[in-house]
């Protein structure tokens, strides 16, 4: 029985999380249900509002009815751009999309002033109520599901094959033993902190889970580059500029004609290619991490030093760029990238993910890690073994400079807008904080990418959890400075050492009971 | 029969997975140097580390003065009496002397101790300013200096750990007298180091230890040299002063030719011709430009003048790359700073010259890395349970052995070995001696550098004398019982000739 635990809890698990996504399922149905009645859309918000909120069948009547006309109103003017946005999927099921979208909403109007869409629709108190508890019920199945097959690993890694010790010794356990414990407070504190709903609008899962990674997007594909230039022993400072830089040009080549230079254009198309949109800054970034590159191999400046250069210049050439003016834009494509959705989920999850695994693939497949965590060990051996750390260090600063410039797209599409003074503030410490989470030693050599995903999610949740539970926003920063303290505390070498010498002594115990 | 000072019986540690120590017994006199004797991993800085409370004992008892005691800090330790000098030199470079052997204590006042210093210094025969900064003097001070510093603490038994890698003859003699006196006033020294003869100079009695095992205590006059050997390595060494160079063919290819090579404030005017397989011995001292010279073929240090050709074909050599892919190889001196890379694994030190030369686009793929690190970790016996364990964790010899390797794998045509077998066991020593004469067997040539006049002897055909930067002189083999003091001789001559 002791070796099949894991059988069980995976098992288990499987359970939990297959009843969640039965009730996942059903509220999904009931939204559908008002959806297809009115050809509406209920936003997250209200639905919850509605529904979720503990209110005695009168109120959710009169909130339903209410949220029902609101949507229905606003939904007759936002319907016409979902027309532009979201072509020929729909069309076939529903005939003439763009067509119907008016008359349709005006005879839901009609309609909800003939009876109350309440009892067309829901049609019991009951039915609310077992929509309530599947809400709740979701995310506690999620969450305790999830945490089931967690430990279900760690049972499989603690049996025999593995070093577990080694394992607890590790800093990435403590990340993610960090990060499952910030989930679970939150699961006791919000039991639908877990919930994924579905935005059949945008065509895009919702819930804190999926935000959080989504928006975890910037600091991860910063912190793949930060990661290697930690790994050589070094930090850049910049990452935070370039994405500004990144952002400023990006919305400059969108927005500034030279024919019309009041910029009095409605901004819904763009003035160069949407090719160029996205190539220059990515070009102009991976030059400037170039920059950086040659400062500290070619010239030996220290890294702190050579990327504060680019840290305080960035910002005003971002300025500069845009002749300190602020642009927005309504450009559709470009509003993809950091607000759209790609395979269900939100884009930007999507190309961090393209990112990490190119960056996984270039760094391990090739020799290139293990060059960088050479040079980061022992520059002198690595010279007189042959490697070129010039050529070592200018790649990883160039690729750090490249993924800012992403960031920066991501960030810049995120608010439609550039921002010199506020886009990627900050990122250059949260980056290095979630390389450090993950791992990987600020004196250089091994390092591990899985490590920093996992220190940028870390510091996401909490800021999401500040956001979702309302933490005064003055407090944010300590309570963020609070949360990484545990974590680091948690990761301290005496106490991952205490930890591994205890499990060791329980398995050399167990040994002996063997015997 | 003189009342031991120390007794320390049946101590038995035990590490993750091995037995450090199992059941050893060292007894240490009043008033005796006791050299303290294994190869690398044999035990001994563990038994030391035991008796100054850094690890712990699982089993045993450590009986000082009469009284049971366990040590449980190094700290600890000190206060007991018991105190250690380190390979390492564990001092404050920008303290002055003074402060330096009296921080940590509760004397504060710069006359006392300045004056408390002196009055030590006199003692060790040591004529330095206590008041100027310890970075102001030479290795050797620095290690008298933190030598002064474990006898002022009224320590009773003091211990050395390989103390003299690093000071030249005449240091070495002035550590030795400083250790004579002690003895005299009573104290008992353990002796750490792996140079045989040091042993037989100074003390009075050893202890020799084997994978965390007594081998036993003896007498110095009881036992010699090879049989020393013997019981360290455990198995017969017979070959070990026995292995001489095979002699190469005159009609020989030529593999290297140097022309005036030269750098200022380095070496100056440096011409040698090799020949394929020829094995040529540096020898010189310490700062006589036998690494610049090393360093400047291998392009690691650049040339201002000369050419160099490899195979008949003038290279230029810039940078270490170059050399490397014009099939040069080069084991630096300090094998910590510039030859390992500690925290990664075995395979990946191995890996990491083969892979420079190919480039990092062009990787090896894993099955090929372990390939090659098995082979030659079979092929060197170097000793690890599996090419994974990081180089930092293996012991000196078989770090270089994994240096070795790295260079190896490159397929080489000229190799540079500069002070391969220093700092390592005496068991480790012979199997790099013999690899790397069977490596000139194999058509290499090597240049071997090393301040152990006997070796270079023994392994060349050929020794270029080094002095002051510039090449003194040349002696072709074979060689005889003269060409010791022959080269002694050039080296101290050389001088006068200019």
């Amino acid at each position: 029985m002791k070796n099949k635990i894991h059988f069980v809890l995976l098992a288990a698990g499987a359970v939990l999380l297959a009843i969640g996504v039965f009730f996942f399922g059903r509220i999904c149905a009931v939204k559908d249900s008002i959806y297809a009645d009115y050809n509406l859309s209920f936003s997250d918000a209200s639905f919850q509002q509605v529904f979720i909120n503990d209110h005695d069948e009168a109120t959710v009547k009169a909130d339903f009815d209410a949220a029902i006309l609101a949507a229905a109103q606003s939904g007759a003017t936002t319907e016409d751009e979902a027309g532009i946005e979201a072509p020929a999927e729909e069309a076939p099921a529903e005939e003439a999309p763009a067509e119907v979208a008016e008359p349709a909403a005006e005879e839901a109007l009609e309609a909800i002033a003939e009876a109350s869409p309440y009892d067309t629709v829901i049609g019991s108190y009951s039915r609310v109520s077992s929509l309530r508890t599947a809400w709740k019920l979701q995310g506690i199945l999620f969450g305790a599901g999830l945490l089931l097959c967690l430990a279900a690993v760690i049972v499989v890694l603690r049996s025999k094959h593995l070093d577990f010790a080694a394992i607890m010794r590790s800093k990435i356990t403590w990340a993610v033993i960090a990060e499952i414990l910030i989930l679970i407070v939150g699961l006791f504190i919000r039991p639908d902190f877990f919930n994924i709903s579905y935005q059949p609008a945008s065509r895009m899962l919702y819930g804190n889970l999926i935000d959080i990674i989504n928006r975890s997007a910037e600091i991860t594909i910063i912190g793949m580059g930060m990661t290697l230039v930690i790994a050589l022993g070094g930090t850049d400072l910049s990452v935070g500029a370039l994405v500004a830089v990144s952002g400023a040009i990006a919305l400059k080549l969108m927005r500034w004609d030279p024919t019309n230079p009041l910029y009095q254009t409605p901004g819904d198309y763009s003035v160069y290619p949407f090719i160029l949109v996205l190539l220059v800054p990515l070009l102009v970034c991976l030059l400037m991490g170039a920059f950086n590159g040659v400062l500290v191999g070619q010239l030996k400046l220290q890294p702190i030093i050579a990327t504060l250069i680019l840290m305080v210049s960035g910002r005003g050439i971002a300025q500069i760029t845009t002749n300190g003016k602020q642009f927005t834009t309504m450009y559709t494509p470009f509003r993809w990238i950091g607000q759209g959705s790609c395979l269900f989920l939100p884009t930007p999850i999507i190309i961090m993910a393209l990112v990490v695994v190119s960056v996984m693939v270039f760094v391990r497949k090739t020799a290139f890690g293990t060059f960088v965590e050479s040079v980061g060990i022992n520059p002198s051996a690595s010279r007189l073994s042959g490697i070129n750390s010039k050529v070592i260090i200018l790649i990883v600063f160039a690729l750090t400079g490249f993924l800012s410039g992403i960031s920066g797209l991501i960030y810049s599409s995120r608010i439609m807008s550039n921002d010199s003074n506020n886009a990627g503030l900050n990122y250059e410490t949260d980056a290095i904080l979630s390389v450090v989470i993950g791992g990987t030693s600020m004196t250089g050599g091994k390092f591990s990418l899985v490590g920093t995903i996992i220190g940028s999610i870390i510091i996401r949740t909490i800021v999401t959890f500040v956001y979702f539970f309302g933490v005064a926003s003055e407090a944010t920063m300590a309570f963020k400075a609070m949360v990484i303290a545990v974590v680091i505390v948690l990761q301290s070498e005496p106490v991952r050492n205490w930890m591994a010498k205890r499990s060791q002594a329980r398995a050399m115990a167990k040994g002996g009971a063997v015997k | 029969m003189p009342e031991n000072l120390l007794e320390m019986r049946g101590i038995e540690i035990q590490f993750p997975g091995v037995k450090a120590l199992d059941g050893v017994d060292f007894f240490l006199r009043a008033g005796e140097v006791h050299a303290l004797l294994g190869e690398n991993g044999a035990g001994k800085s563990t038994l030391i580390k035991c008796l100054t409370g850094v690890n712990h004992k699982d089993k045993g008892t450590i009986v000082f003065d009469g009284k049971e005691i366990t040590p449980t800090s190094p700290q600890n330790a000190i206060e007991m009496g018991i105190s250690t000098v380190f390979q390492e030199i564990n001092l404050c470079p920008n303290l002055t002397v003074a402060e330096n052997i009296f921080v940590g204590r509760r004397e504060f006042k710069k006359k006392i101790i300045n004056a408390k210093a002196r009055e030590l210094m006199k003692r060790f025969h040591l004529d330095i300013d206590v008041t100027r900064p310890l970075s102001n003097y030479s290795t050797a001070v620095q290690q008298m200096v933190s030598i002064a510093r474990a006898v002022n603490i009224d320590s009773r038994i003091l211990i050395l750990d390989e103390p003299t890698s690093s000071l030249d003859e005449n240091e070495v003699q002035l550590l030795f007298n400083v250790m004579r006196e002690l003895k005299a006033e009573g104290m008992g020294i353990i002796f750490i180091t792996h140079f045989l003869d040091q042993i037989y100079a100074i003390s009075d009695r050893m202890t020799i230890l084997r994978n965390g095992r007594l081998i036993g205590t003896y007498d110095i006059g009881e036992i010699n040299k090879l049989q020393l050997v013997t019981l360290m390595v455990g198995k017969d060494m017979e070959n070990i002063f026995d292995m001489h160079p095979a002699d190469v063919a005159p009609d020989a290819p030529v593999m290297l030719d140097a022309e005036h090579l030269g750098a200022p404030g380095a070496v100056g005017d440096i011409s040698l011709t090799m020949q394929k397989g020829e094995l040529v011995g540096f020898a010189g001292l310490l700062g006589s430009g036998r690494t610049e010279t090393a360093e400047m073929i291998f392009g690691a240090n650049r040339p201002t003048s000369g050419k160099l050709s490899l195979k008949g074909k003038p290279v230029e050599v810039k940078k270490p790359f170059d050399a490397i892919m014009s099939g040069v190889a080069f084991c630096p001196e300090d094998r910590k700073r510039d030859g390992i890379v500690k925290d990664l694994s075995i395979r990946e030190n191995i890996m990491l010259a083969v892979q420079a030369k190919r480039g990092f686009m062009h990787p090896l793929s894993r099955a090929e890395q372990n390939e090659l690190a098995d082979k030659y970790i079979k092929a060197l016996s170097i000793a690890t349970p599996d090419a994974e364990k990081k180089i930092g964790e293996l012991s000196g010899g078989n770090q270089q052995k994994v240096i070795l390797a790295r260079w190896m794998a490159t397929q080489p045509d000229l190799l540079i070995l500069d002070e391969p077998t220093r700092g390592i066991d005496v068991g480790a020593k012979a199997e790099i001696q013999r690899l790397m004469l069977e490596m000139c067997g194999d058509g290499v040539s090597v240049i071997f550098i090393s301040s152990e006049l006997e070796e270079v002897i023994r392994c060349s055909n050929r020794i270029v004398i080094m002095r002051d930067g510039k090449k003194a002189g040349e002696l072709n083999g074979p060689f005889d019982g003269d060409t010791q003091s022959r080269i002694l001789q050039i080296i101290a001559e050389g001088g006068d000739a200019q």
